[in-house]
């Protein structure tokens, strides 16, 4: 009988496992570049105009990348302690069911997730007309704005249709140091 | 002072004109060049130094050091003339140093060889690196060496159109010099100007042609000149002929009686005192004869003035025909009275000729006016002598023929009276 429940319970995180959530093996260094790069994409892109008197920044995560979040608000706390040009950085986070708390974010910085968490939550950035980066450079295909290309060498990726789609503006030399998401690359 | 002809003048200062002038605008073409070079090399380094700098920044700021240093590799691979190249951090590490193993370069910078600046975080403004560039100065240095040979190569054209500016020059005052030579020893009298007339019209045609012009013009007046010289000499020789006569005649007057045609007493007074002296140098005897026509009144009564001039002219003709030497003078003394100086003649000497006078007076022959015939008349004659001496003069031995006549005529006339000079003893003859 235990065996049995241990089999079911298996299975069980199995299908969560493959299913719901994947777990992802997140580089710090990788973070720490997301972690300076964030605000300057809000400041380097027409989100600065939405500026009030703080950069907000949201960090959506599924619940169990809670801790991996976290040391990504850590790590871009640490960078900017003083904010970046005279404006404060509040970083929020929060999980892919809750995004209405982002509803005045300049920025969402998206974790992995399903699918389909992350097309509704792009939805939702595009109607909050709202600057999106993943961690994971091939959520570009389903139209987040801006990641990291993880290559030879570590650069922007962005992806100017999804930008032109949301008329999200970025600044030439932001362009000009990244790399272009081209359709292709999916 | 020395004076420099104005060819040379001309030649001198074409040169140096010419010279400074090239000189000064390839100087100032020069600087520009360089001037121009150095500021768009500047810009170009400055321009690229700006498009480095917000990427950098960027890099910097995000931590892309892997696509920090391969940017810079690009820009190092695109700008050959990127001879060294240091990147460092605000902590002063060095981030990209190209070559590797190149040592620091500590030249301030210039902005053409030595660029540098700091990496400025341009959201932050915060200083996040500094770069220092050092750019290769082969472009400035083949500007410089082109700038150079293009000036020796103006220079070169310079000097060569100089040369022929010079020699066409030299021929036009060729031509001058041969003109000038020509008019300096241009002789009218020679009329050795052998240039003709130049075909050309330009200034130096003109001049020539003028200088042609008044040569000829000169050759035409000198002949002129001549011909007049010509006419002018014989006049003048003419003239001097006839002045060289009539002084003659003047002088003839002058010494000459114009009744009898024999010597004046002025001209007897005259020669006498020269004869004197020669005789004093000679220790010479002179002999002087006062005669006088007895009844000379009774002739112009008789005949009548005309006749008696008539009489006249015959005594003194053949007084003068007495006359055996050319050192001998009979003169009119005045009125009917004549005298005689003999030249180395003694008392008896002069006594003969009084005689042989005196004989010839006898023929009536020789006294007819107008193929009447006059009747004879007779002469008395005082006669003297002397040796000269520096105690007496000529006027003392004619006072002893003057005396010798007074004498004669006292003593009945027609005779001749001799009286001794130095003895003061009379002789009747």
């Amino acid at each position: 009988m235990l065996v049995k429940s241990v089999k079911v319970f298996l299975l069980l995180a199995l299908f969560f496992n493959t299913t719901m959530v994947s777990a992802t093996d997140y580089d710090e260094d990788v973070l720490e570049i997301f972690s300076k790069l964030l605000p300057r994409f809000v400041i380097m892109s027409d989100q600065k105009l939405k500026i009030k008197d703080q950069i907000n920044i949201c960090v959506v995560h599924e619940d169990i990348e809670e801790g991996i979040a976290s040391r990504l608000i850590d790590k871009t706390t640490r960078n900017y302690p003083q904010g970046i040009k005279n404006y404060n950085i509040k970083l929020i986070q929060t999980d892919f069911t809750n995004l209405s708390t982002c509803k005045n974010s300049e920025l969402l910085f998206l974790f992995n997730t399903s699918e389909k968490n992350i097309n509704e939550t792009l939805v939702y950035a595009k109607k909050q007309k709202t600057l999106t980066v993943s961690y994971d450079a091939s959520l570009l295909a389903n139209g987040v704005e801006v990641s990291l290309f993880l290559g030879r060498k570590i650069l922007p990726y962005i992806n100017v249709n999804a930008l032109k789609k949301n008329s999200i503006m970025v600044d030439p030399i932001l362009l000009r140091i990244s790399k272009i998401y081209m359709q292709t690359d999916k | 002072m020395r004076t420099f002809s104005i060819e040379i003048k001309i030649i001198l200062g074409v040169i140096f004109f010419t010279l400074l002038i090239t000189g000064f605008e390839r100087y100032q073409l020069s600087e520009n060049i360089t001037t121009q070079f150095e500021n768009s090399k500047k810009s170009k380094n400055k321009l690229l130094l700006d498009t480095m700098l917000p990427i950098l920044s960027l890099n910097i700021s995000l931590g892309l050091d892997d696509a920090n240093k391969e940017y810079l590799n690009l820009i190092v691979k695109q700008n050959k003339d990127i001879q060294w190249m240091q990147v460092t951090n605000k902590e002063n590490q060095v981030v990209f140093q190209y070559p590797d193993n190149a040592r620091a370069i500590k030249v301030a910078p210039d902005g053409m060889k030595i660029c540098a600046s700091a990496i400025i975080d341009t959201i932050t403004d915060e200083s996040i690196g500094y770069i220092k560039v050092e750019f290769s100065n082969d472009e400035y240095e083949q500007v410089r060496l082109k700038n150079k040979e293009t000036t020796i190569r103006v220079f070169a054209v310079t000097l060569i159109l100089l040369g022929i500016f010079l020699y066409l020059l030299r021929r036009e005052f060729k031509h001058l010099r041969k003109l000038t030579q020509a008019v300096l020893v241009y002789d009218p009298k020679l009329n050795n100007f052998d240039l003709e007339k130049s075909e050309r019209t330009d200034e130096v045609g003109v001049i020539h042609n003028a200088i042609v012009g008044m040569v000829e013009k000169i050759g035409s007046y000198t002949t002129q000149l001549d011909e007049m010289n010509s006419s002018l000499e014989e006049k003048i020789e003419e003239r001097t002929k006839s002045l060289q006569k009539a002084n003659q005649k003047l002088e003839q007057m002058t010494m000459t009686d114009p009744l009898t045609n024999i010597a004046n007493r002025r001209h007897f007074e005259e020669y006498t005192e020269n004869i004197w002296e020669l005789a004093l140098r000679t220790n010479t005897k002179i002999s002087l004869v006062m005669c006088d026509i007895d009844y000379f009144k009774k002739v112009n009564d008789t005949y009548g003035h005309i006749a008696g001039d008539e009489v006249l002219k015959n005594v003194a003709h053949t007084i003068a025909n007495s006359l055996r030497r050319f050192s001998d003078l009979a003169a009119r003394y005045g009125g009917e009275e004549f005298v005689i100086v003999l030249y180395d003649t003694d008392l008896q000497g002069a006594w003969e000729l009084c005689a042989e006078i005196a004989e010839q007076l006898k023929n009536p022959k020789n006294f007819r006016v107008n193929g009447i015939e006059i009747a004879p008349f007779t002469m008395s004659f005082g006669v003297s002598s002397v040796v000269p001496t520096k105690d007496h003069s000529y006027k003392d031995l004619l006072e002893f023929a003057d005396e010798a006549l007074y004498r004669a005529k006292e003593s009945g006339r027609n005779r001749i009276i001799t009286l001794a000079f130095d003895t003061n003893k009379l002789s009747l003859h």
